[in-house]
């Protein structure tokens, strides 16, 4: 009667089920670090008191979401943290907490061990305390954030050990790796910064050059590689041809984000709100009962003009959020998926030339003259495009057709520019309006 | 017509309660019940009869309170609601039962009673079927 399933990501394909089995709650609007690169801005959103953050967590229950995860800003400033995940164990969620690990000393992590929660994410970003806690801004981080990693394991909590990789951290990759194997965490590690979510692209700036990008992506596929021997060969992933029918992202499908006010996102770096939970309504109702929701979890590679003609597409990870903030359009290519998507190809071919020199950061769509060789190409707008961007303008808030004649946004758009949303907001142009 | 199950039950069963493990998770989606055993790091897809069997013994196990649910019970509710003779349900359920408590979902107790009454988890060598049929005669 059983089938033993390694993870929810081999349920979902078993079931094939469109079923919004997982959410987040940042409970906390307020963090004790200041990392440079964290997207987030704190303190300006407010925060749901105990009882509309375990209304919610009923609702997600009721809705059949089973991974529940809580997060921040830094979870447990929360006076009633335990209360929160004392709840949702009691509505039989599998709980997962995202944090910095300062708060977890041996009373936390004995309190996280009795109520069994399914795993906990420490961000760590360096192996030399100097080089993390000069990221966490937070002098003595690095001895606090270790130490609760070692406590979590030393009670046998799952750990993941969440690390972002940018340029003054790309050298403690491998000590990293070597860490977490020490301590039988299992590392998660992101080769990406994001945009502030006010639309300031300053952290962006922390991002790996492409010849340091290329060398952390080698080092990794060595490690994967590794890794790889020690399991049976059907256990190694299939590769991820990304079919034109096939979804980027499993954004606003499987998954809900709930923001420390209430507000109803997809992700939460993907900046629209399809409604609040203070309406009387739950996160996943929100997420159903939106027009916007259903168009965003219904875009495929198709919908993306210029990735579906690209010849790089399976080779590409690119991210809606990342999109809007780079491109100014969630649905256009944009320069630091390409320059990735180029990196693994180069990879995997062992050579890349061009046709005719492509510029700087060059931005697909890419044609394939031959293997290792490639060319720039075109894609063209259909009608059904142009009908989905007038039906959807927040997917694009840069290039908005919404933005009114004669504005800064407008005029920008037409150069080319890309200011995402806070140019955006600053012309007037809502970025989170519901249909 | 169904014979009680306590009429043909192991005598190491009919005291016997069972419940989920306090430390799992578990949700019904879609009509089908995924159990999460976070110190095992395993997630477990019931199926269709495996997931009526959790809801029934969850539901009857938070009902009755920390000792969980009586498992003469829980084979009663079973073979009434599949249209199976105690003997043929019992040997289904126990070797269920069996296999959830073995991957840490599940609590019995006494902890041993279902391998006293010789029902091992499925897949693994065990006298459920020559059990079964020698209580059944």
């Amino acid at each position: 009667m059983t089938e033993v399933l390694s993870d929810l990501r081999a349920f979902k394909l078993a079931t094939g089920a469109h079923h919004f089995a997982s959410a987040t709650i940042e409970i906390a609007d307020r963090c004790n670090e200041v990392c440079v690169h964290c997207y987030q801005i704190q303190g300006q959103k407010g925060e749901m008191d105990t009882a509309q953050v375990c209304a919610v967590i009923d609702r997600l229950a009721d809705a059949g979401v089973l991974w529940l995860t809580l997060s921040g800003g830094e979870a447990t400033l929360r006076r009633d943290f335990r209360d929160i995940v004392a709840h949702a164990r009691s509505r039989h969620f599998a709980v997962r907490l995202m944090s910095n690990g300062l708060r977890i000393d041996d009373n936390l992590a004995d309190f996280l061990a009795e109520q069994a929660i399914a795993s906990v994410q420490i961000s760590l970003y360096a192996m030399t305390p100097e080089v993390h806690d000069r990221t966490t801004g937070v002098p003595g981080s690095f001895e606090k954030t270790t130490a609760a990693i070692r406590r979590l394991r030393a009670r046998n909590i799952a750990v993941d050990v969440a690390m972002t990789v940018m340029q003054h951290n790309v050298d403690d990759v491998t000590p990293l790796l070597a860490f977490t194997a020490e301590v039988g965490a299992r590392p998660s590690i992101s080769g990406h910064v994001f945009a502030k979510e006010d639309g300031d692209r300053q952290t962006e700036a922390l991002n790996l050059d492409q010849d340091r990008y290329a060398r952390f992506f080698a080092d990794l596929q060595s490690a994967a590689e590794q890794q790889s021997e020690k399991k049976a060969p059907e256990e190694a992933p299939p590769p991820a041809p990304n079919p034109l029918h096939g979804r980027p992202c499993q954004v606003a499908k499987a998954s809900v984000h709930v923001e420390a006010n209430g507000e109803v996102r997809a992700c939460a770096l993907f900046n629209h709100t399809f409604g609040k939970v203070d309406t009387g309504k739950g996160p996943v109702e929100v997420m159903r009962e939106s027009e916007d929701a259903a168009l965003l979890g219904g875009l495929t590679w198709g919908h993306i003009v210029g990735c579906r003609v690209c010849d790089l597409r399976p080779h590409c990870h690119r991210c809606f959020a990342n999109a809007q903030d780079e491109a100014g359009d969630a649905l256009a290519p944009y320069a630091s998926a390409c320059a990735r998507a180029l990196t693994v190809y180069e990879h995997q071919t062992g050579a890349l030339a061009w046709e005719s020199p492509p510029g700087d950061a060059p931005t697909g769509p890419f044609r394939e003259v031959e293997p290792g060789v490639l060319a720039r190409t075109e894609d063209t707008l259909s009608a059904e495009d142009i009908a989905l961007r007038e039906r959807a303008p927040w997917l694009r808030p840069a290039r908005n057709l919404a933005a009114p004649a004669g504005s800064p946004a407008a005029a920008r758009a037409r150069e080319g520019f890309v200011p995402a949303t806070r140019l955006a907001r600053s012309a007037g142009i809502s970025t989170n309006q519901s249909t | 017509m169904n014979a009680h199950a306590s009429d043909t039950l192991p005598g190491a069963l009919l005291a016997a309660v069972v419940r989920p493990n306090p430390r799992v998770a578990f949700r019904d989606i879609a009509g089908q019940v995924v159990v999460v055993v976070p110190d095992a790091r395993k997630v477990h897809q019931l199926n269709p009869t495996g997931s009526w069997l959790w809801r029934v013994l969850s539901e009857e196990a938070r009902k009755a309170g920390p000792a969980g649910a009586p498992l003469p019970e829980l084979l009663r509710s079973f073979g009434a609601h599949f249209g199976l003779e105690a003997p043929a349900a019992a040997a289904d359920v126990a070797a269920f039962l069996a296999t959830l408590q073995q991957e840490g979902a599940l609590e019995v107790t006494p902890s041993d009673a279902l391998r006293q009454a010789g029902y091992a988890p499925a897949g693994e060598p065990g006298a459920a079927e020559a059990e079964v049929a020698e209580v059944a005669s």
